[in-house]
């Protein structure tokens, strides 16, 4: 009850209005980089056909290229709004629904951090990010507050300690917590870098590197937390954030998650810092309280029960995820493994007795099948796509076999499905049981 | 004051502390470790001076004797003349089958390879060519596209027929002997052209020792893949039926008319291996992807892959006749091969990439 009644305490908005303008900024730049890469053709358009995430395989990308760049576009709009404050309201719902629209097209493009983004704008739709600090303030000046109720702050730095902290979690491995892996094979590549590059040829700075990264996941959310390490923490997470920025290909992550930081950073500490560039911030206090429904909080009880479900329901399993990949998905696996694989597929149809090759080349792009090769969902559908394909040739007896290979973390690739499971007479998620052992 | 001093003190402590783990280090700082990054440049150094730069000269002169040798066809049509036309194209083939290797950086990026040697050619097209009215020259040959000229193209011309017909056929039509004559032309210019490339895109090539995807090592390897993929896929996937339902089809051959498809892969497989090794003739300190996987502590690894590559030599040194004949009368022999070559790749694309960190495919998204 102590905890109810500290969410619904006002308290000032600048933290989460910092927080809007940064996220809105970000994503803002990370949809234009989106389509300056090149990468609206070779997520939505290029493929031939696309893989999809379970029950939402209804998602498909639209069909003129027109229409997806104006999509992306839109969306990239709606995160400059967010960032402004403008249509606050209709800005997030709209960059939320066509955010995760764009995400959902596409799982080979599976990326944690577009995960997080669609939590995060899920989460800005349900608070008042726009009260102050924003264009909708300015021109409406009923809505204009100076507070908000503290659960709007609180279940953003809820959400983003779960992300840390599960991927701390998750990297409670033997291999990296015995073998430095896949650090190790990583680090190993980068000792071209200037001064500190040859630090990384010696095996115990990947060990340091793996302990380290182990250490700040999981005690950063709580360090963020405390107002008395706060300011250690954060110099922290900007020295951890740059560093996977400078040694790894993780695009945007380091700085939506750097960004993320900022929503820890109180009022009164927001304005020491201003204070130090002279600049004054004007506080008012307020001490209306802001009634929760019930209904609120059993939502947000819910949501973020399931938050804590996802990066644990894998355990359920006696595997190694990282070889299965059952669940790895949605439950902060982040930077876990050095994965590559080899599949390509023999077709048998019973009818006629004959047997051929397909090569996924033939009709993916070299992202869906360096990611296919050892997805076995991924395995799954390509099998199915290649059953349509042919029954639509007029190949009605059709079965499908995979020769797959697949190496986890520098070990020896091995075989990765039976070559004789017929994978048109298995249901999606009956693939898992069949993956055979990694050792 | 207290807690500033206490954060140094603690910066201090934690640099001391790690220094000393390094200085600890089993061995110290192993040889083999030290070397790293010295045998990635190097081993581009050797790649690009012994392999690629002598190759690609090689290359040149072969043209150049190809070209001379139908000019005088052209101007004495004699089957001796013409025999020796024949075997010059099968030396050319066969030198640009190793060059065919190193479709890397600059050179990928300018589509030469697609211009030298695009297969299967379009047979009707060139016909049709033929049987146009415009001269044959050069400048006719610039203009058409990939799939009417380059080394298949010629391959069509010379060896479309036993050599009797063909040799009539060419004394009978002298558009058919010019359109040899611009082709070869054409090949002693493209030749040039490449080598002025690699001149060009050699320097930075061998001083890209980063590991991104314009790493020198990650385009080498990527190259590889390609290669073996197209061999398995095209050069004998396509012949054994893999793309047409199952239906064998020596005339998908690379080089069906000429029937030097077999020997073409061998060069393909015998210039991979020496990229593998690094053992090309004219150096001494022969570095290449096997020294870097014994560097790196996986001599397992590099045996494999060394076995994978003798495995292959094994069974093409096993064929008593051309792939044509081969499909028809021991199918089974020709899939060997395909899944020999499979084997090959799976430890190149799979084990090796993946343990050296190289980065297959070229246009990655952010990971993670």
């Amino acid at each position: 009850m102590k905890l109810v009644k500290r969410l619904i305490q006002p308290t000032h908005i600048l933290p989460l209005a910092i927080y809007r303008m940064v996220f809105g900024f970000l994503m803002a730049g990370s949809l234009v980089r989106f389509m300056l890469k090149g990468w609206v053709e070779a997520c939505f358009l290029e493929p031939e056909f696309h893989f999809t995430y379970q029950y939402f395989d209804w998602i498909q990308p639209l069909d003129s290229s027109l229409g997806m760049y104006a999509l992306v576009g839109l969306c990239a709009f709606f995160a400059l709004c967010i960032g402004v404050g403008f249509i606050y309201r209709i800005a997030s719902v709209s960059f939320f629904i066509m955010f995760t629209y764009l995400e959902l097209i596409e799982q080979s493009w599976y990326l944690n951090h577009y995960y997080f983004v669609s939590i995060v704008a899920f989460l800005l739709c349900f608070v008042p990010a726009n009260k102050n600090y924003s264009l909708d303030a300015k021109w409406i000046v009923s809505l204009r507050s100076s507070t908000v109720p503290f659960w709007s702050i609180f279940i953003l730095k809820l959400q983003i300690s779960i992300v840390y902290f599960f991927a701390g979690i998750t990297k409670l491995k033997p291999d990296w917590l015995l073998e430095a892996l896949p650090l190790k094979i990583w680090l190993q590549t980068k000792t071209d870098l200037p001064l500190i590059g040859s630090l990384f040829q010696y095996e115990t700075t990947a060990y340091i590197f793996s302990y380290s990264g182990l250490i700040y996941d999981l005690l950063i959310p709580f360090l963020l937390w405390n107002k008395r390490t706060r300011p250690f923490a954060f110099i922290a997470v900007l020295i951890f954030h740059s560093m996977t920025a400078l040694l790894f290909n993780i695009g945007m992550f380091p700085w939506i998650m750097i960004a993320g930081s900022l929503i820890f950073i109180t009022t009164d500490e927001w304005s020491w810092a201003l204070k130090k560039i002279n600049v004054k911030l004007k506080i008012t206090s307020v001490k209306k309280k802001i009634k929760i429904k019930n209904f609120g909080l059993f939502f947000f009880l819910v949501f973020f029960s399931l938050q804590v479900y996802l990066p644990i329901r894998h355990n359920f399993y006696s595997e190694n995820v990282l070889w299965t990949e059952r669940n790895y998905r949605f439950s902060w696996n982040v930077m876990l493994m050095e994965k590559s694989g080899h599949a390509d597929f023999t077709i048998k149809d019973r009818s006629t007795g004959k047997q051929w090759k397909e090569y996924p080349k033939d009709h993916l792009t070299n992202i869906q099948e360096k990611q296919m090769s050892f997805q076995p969902d991924m395995i799954w559908q390509y099998a199915k796509f290649l059953k349509e394909k042919y029954q639509k040739l007029g190949c009605r007896n059709i079965e499908i076999f995979t020769d797959a290979y697949v190496t986890l973390n520098g070990r020896p690739s091995r075989q990765f499905l039976p070559k004789d499971l017929n994978l048109t007479s298995i249901e999606r998620d009956k693939i898992y049981n069949f993956i055979l052992r990694e050792k | 004051m207290k807690m500033k001093f206490r954060v140094q003190y603690l910066i201090v402590l934690t640099t001391i502390l790690f220094l000393s783990i390094l200085s600890c280090e089993k061995g110290g700082i192993s040889e083999n470790q030290a070397q790293i990054e010295y045998s990635r440049a190097d081993q581009l150094r050797n790649l690009f001076n012994n392999g690629i730069k002598p190759l690609h000269e090689e290359f040149i002169i072969e043209t150049e004797g190809l070209s001379e040798n139908a000019r005088a066809f052209k101007q004495n049509p004699s089957l001796e003349n013409f025999r020796s036309l024949q075997n010059d194209w099968k030396t050319t083939a066969n030198i640009w089958k190793r060059c065919e290797t190193y479709d890397i950086g600059d050179i990928n990026d300018s589509f030469i390879h697609t211009r030298i040697n695009t297969w299967p050619t379009n047979s009707e097209n060139i016909e049709t060519n033929i049987e146009g009215g415009e001269p044959i020259n050069l400048a006719f040959i610039n203009s058409i596209g990939s799939s009417s000229k380059g080394i298949a193209a010629m391959e069509y011309l010379l060896f479309k027929s036993d050599a009797n017909t063909t040799i009539l056929e060419l004394q009978s039509n002298p558009r058919r002997t010019d359109y040899i004559v611009a082709l070869s032309k054409d090949f002693k210019n493209l030749a040039v052209e490449i080598n002025s490339l690699w001149t060009n895109y050699g320097p930075s090539f061998t001083v890209a020792i980063q590991s991104n995807l314009e790493g020198g090592q990650n385009q080498t390897i990527n190259a590889m893949v390609t290669l073996i993929e197209e061999i398995i896929i095209s050069k004998l996937g396509r012949p054994l039926g893999d793309a047409n339902g199952g239906t064998i089809d020596a005339q998908e051959f690379e080089a069906y008319h000429s029937d030097l498809s077999l020997e073409m892969i061998k060069n393909n497989i015998e210039e991979l291996k020496k990229v593998f090794t690094g053992s090309y003739s004219q150096n001494t300190r022969r570095i290449g992807f096997d020294d870097y996987l014994t560097n790196l502590s996986n001599i397992i690894l590099s045996d494999k892959i060394k076995n994978s590559f003798e495995k292959i030599e094994d069974h093409m040194a096993s064929f008593n006749q051309g792939l044509n004949a081969s499909l028809q009368s021991d199918p089974e022999k020709v899939r060997t091969l395909q899944t020999l070559s499979n084997e090959l790749l799976i430890l190149i694309k799979v084990d090796m990439a993946s343990f050296i960190g190289s980065t297959i495919t070229f246009n990655d998204n952010d990971g993670d």
